[in-house]
């Protein structure tokens, strides 16, 4: 096993420029994740123009970013725990037994159990994601477009996970995505596709517009529709630290909700919510003799803590060797990435070995930062929380307009995000779900380019998509990832039955 | 989070967008049969994505239709009232943004929304004016990006 790219990574991530990125990335990440009003996604896509208007490298940026991503996993437990509201998704479950822990007088207990577990989830899915990832790099060059395109229809059969009990709304939501892509100059014929004779559309819509206007702007409309105003009352943050003995008591719950966690997270289409509910729900159905789970029981705090924070890293795995999102956030990561112009993909470690070692060395060092910074510093955190609405509102509103303006000095790009807003507004009323938008763009342009390059190379046969192992393995997953679950759906329901 | 509910508002809600997708799908279809070229060099060219997109969404368009499932309440009246409002006055200070330059344009829109947000008049206008001011010095002189100057000069 070639570990070459982790120490050429340690080199990167151990420059004073990049610690530096990377200790204001778990600050950040933590204060965004202790916030319900924003989550990591809305963050990255904050700071993704910031970094990018000030000519950060890729590596910083990305390590910047994701710096973000699991800070912000750290972070959604201080609010669910302080104030039975999940700071992100991911905390949902750490409600439950958190904030019970808190009106008991164990707020210390809870936030300092959570926060280990988050290391030990982090750390050992970080292990895991250093051996297994370039594993797919192995693969790499056996990639061309008829497999690139099958790993994109496989991406997608994956959003079969997301659809919960609407599919019709992931699948337009999907479909909406990949329609944004069409718009701009066509690379392959040069026709000029719904760009209304206006040359700042021939690029297209620029992705950060969309992560703005469908995260950012969406959600201040949600916010004002509501008219949400006050600040939040945290509990107070009494107890002691637990004793070593108890935090070594939880290593059981930690390690079967890390490896649940890692699992989900790899899974495209899957992120940290899903692994920390299948965490919590899995560690209550075989650990709760007492029935103390739901009422203060600290394994309720590090199953799901655990599990987010290895399924965020977790879905670091499919986007840095497949160029497939594990989650809405690596979605937009992806976006970083081609903003960039870097391919992500099975070529990626072959090709930027340095970029991708930086990162994963990063997220080692990045972890340890977030153990060191939460402990003592959560009172800093909390601090975030009795920010009133009317100051904190304005702020992701200038935000938004300055990340997209300082990257493109367009107002039609503002406009654009403005009305992506506004309709991201109306289908978050309906229940659509803005990640599959998201996937749908992030991989739309790659699938129809290689859809196309394929034929070209064939010169029309419609064979070639199916004619690599590599592509039927791909195809075969695809259509097992739909079809598999409705099937043992119906199996267990005739045996049930019978 | 609120909740989703499905009544029979919810259905009207869903069947409107709906019919607002399919049309979206139709015009999506029109305007690709205008789309020019000469030469392609794979035989899909650059019309049959945005095809098979348009009978895709007007397909799910359809199905949307017939099971549109839980929505929302629809905002109330106050509601309604910061929704327009906010549109408005960020469109209004975003277009006097290069001629007013981006301090004073800011200015404005964050006191609009800090107001909007239960702010006192005064708190909403110190509000603005900080937050402009603080986001320009981060985003100009601090990490280099360039922000509209207005005849002031900021």
């Amino acid at each position: 096993m070639d570990l070459g790219y982790l120490w050429q990574g340690f080199g990167v991530a151990l420059q004073w420029q990049n610690l530096i990125y990377g200790l204001i990335g778990c600050f950040l990440g933590t204060m965004i994740g202790c916030l319900p009003a924003i989550g990591p996604i809305n963050g990255i896509a904050l700071l993704l123009p910031i970094a990018y208007t000030a000519k950060l490298p890729a590596e910083s940026t990305l390590i910047l970013l994701a710096a973000v991503y699991y800070g912000a996993e750290y972070g959604g437990r201080i609010s669910s725990i302080l104030l039975n509201v999940p700071g992100d998704a991911g905390a949902v479950m750490t409600t439950i037994d958190g904030n019970p822990m808190a009106r008991q007088g164990k707020a210390t207990e809870a936030l300092v159990a959570s926060g280990v577990a988050s290391f030990v989830g982090g750390l050992l899915a970080l292990i895991a994601m250093t051996f297994l990832a370039p594993l797919f790099g192995l693969v790499a060059i056996k990639f061309g477009p008829a497999e690139y395109f099958a790993l994109m229809v496989f991406a997608f059969a994956t959003l079969s996970s997301m659809v919960g009990h609407e599919p019709v709304k992931t699948l337009i939501g999907c479909l909406l995505g990949l329609a944004l892509t069409t718009i701009g100059i066509d690379a392959t014929s040069g026709a000029y596709r719904f760009t209304f004779h206006n040359p700042e559309l021939d690029d297209g819509i620029e992705f950060i517009v969309l992560v703005i206007g469908l995260f950012s702007i969406s959600e201040v409309l949600l916010m004002l529709e509501r008219h949400v105003a006050g600040t939040f009352k945290p509990l107070a943050i009494t107890g002691r630290y637990p004793s070593l003995k108890t935090l070594a008591s939880m290593w059981g719950t930690s390690l079967r909700s890390t490896v649940i966690g890692f699992v989900v997270g790899v899974l495209p289409g899957t992120g940290a919510s899903v692994a920390s509910a299948v965490a919590y729900t899995t560690e209550k159905k075989f650990n709760n003799r007492d029935g103390t789970f739901g009422k203060g029981d600290m394994r309720g705090v590090v199953a799901p803590e655990s599990a987010n924070n290895a399924a965020a890293t977790g879905a670091f795995v499919p986007m840095l060797t497949l160029g497939v999102p594990g989650s809405g956030t690596t979605a937009v990561m992806l976006g970083a990435l081609m903003l960039y112009n870097i391919q992500p993909g099975p070529q990626l470690f072959v090709e930027q070995p340095a970029l991708v070692g930086g990162l994963v060395a990063s997220m080692y060092v990045g972890n340890l930062l977030l153990l060191l910074m939460n402990l003592p510093l959560v009172k800093v955190f909390v601090s975030a929380l009795l920010l009133p609405n009317w100051i904190l509102i304005p702020a992701i509103t200038l935000l938004s307009i300055l990340g997209v303006y300082s990257s493109y000095s367009s107002v039609l790009s503002l406009y654009i995000m403005f009305g992506i807003g506004a309709v991201g507004y109306l289908l978050r009323k309906l229940g659509f779900d803005m990640a599959p938008i998201i996937l749908g763009f992030v991989l739309g342009k790659v699938m129809e380019t290689n859809l196309r390059n394929a034929l070209a190379l064939s010169g029309g046969e419609i064979g070639i998509l199916f004619e690599s192992a590599l592509s039927l393995l791909l195809w075969a997953m695809a259509v097992a990832i739909v079809v598999g679950p409705w099937l043992y759906g119906r199996l267990k329901r005739k045996a049930r039955a019978a | 989070m609120s909740e989703h509910r499905s009544d029979a508002g919810a259905t009207r809600r869903g069947r409107v967008m709906a019919g607002a997708l399919l049309v979206g799908a139709l015009l999506l279809a029109f305007a690709t049969s205008h789309i020019d070229y000469k030469f392609s060099s794979d035989p899909l060219g650059p019309r049959f994505a945005p095809y098979l997109l348009a009978l895709l969404l007007a397909l799910t368009s359809l199905w949307y239709f017939a099971t549109p499932g839980g929505a929302e309440a629809p905002p109330d009246a106050q509601g309604v009232k910061n929704l327009l409002g906010f549109m408005a006055l960020s469109v209004i200070c975003v277009a006097l943004m290069p001629t007013l330059g981006f301090i004073t344009t800011m200015a404005v829109l964050a006191a609009g929304v800090a107001f909007m947000f239960n702010a006192t008049p005064l708190m909403a206008i110190v509000t603005g004016v900080a937050q402009s001011m603080l986001w320009w010095w981060v985003f100009g002189p601090l990490i280099g990006g360039t922000l509209p100057k207005g005849p002031l000069g900021f």
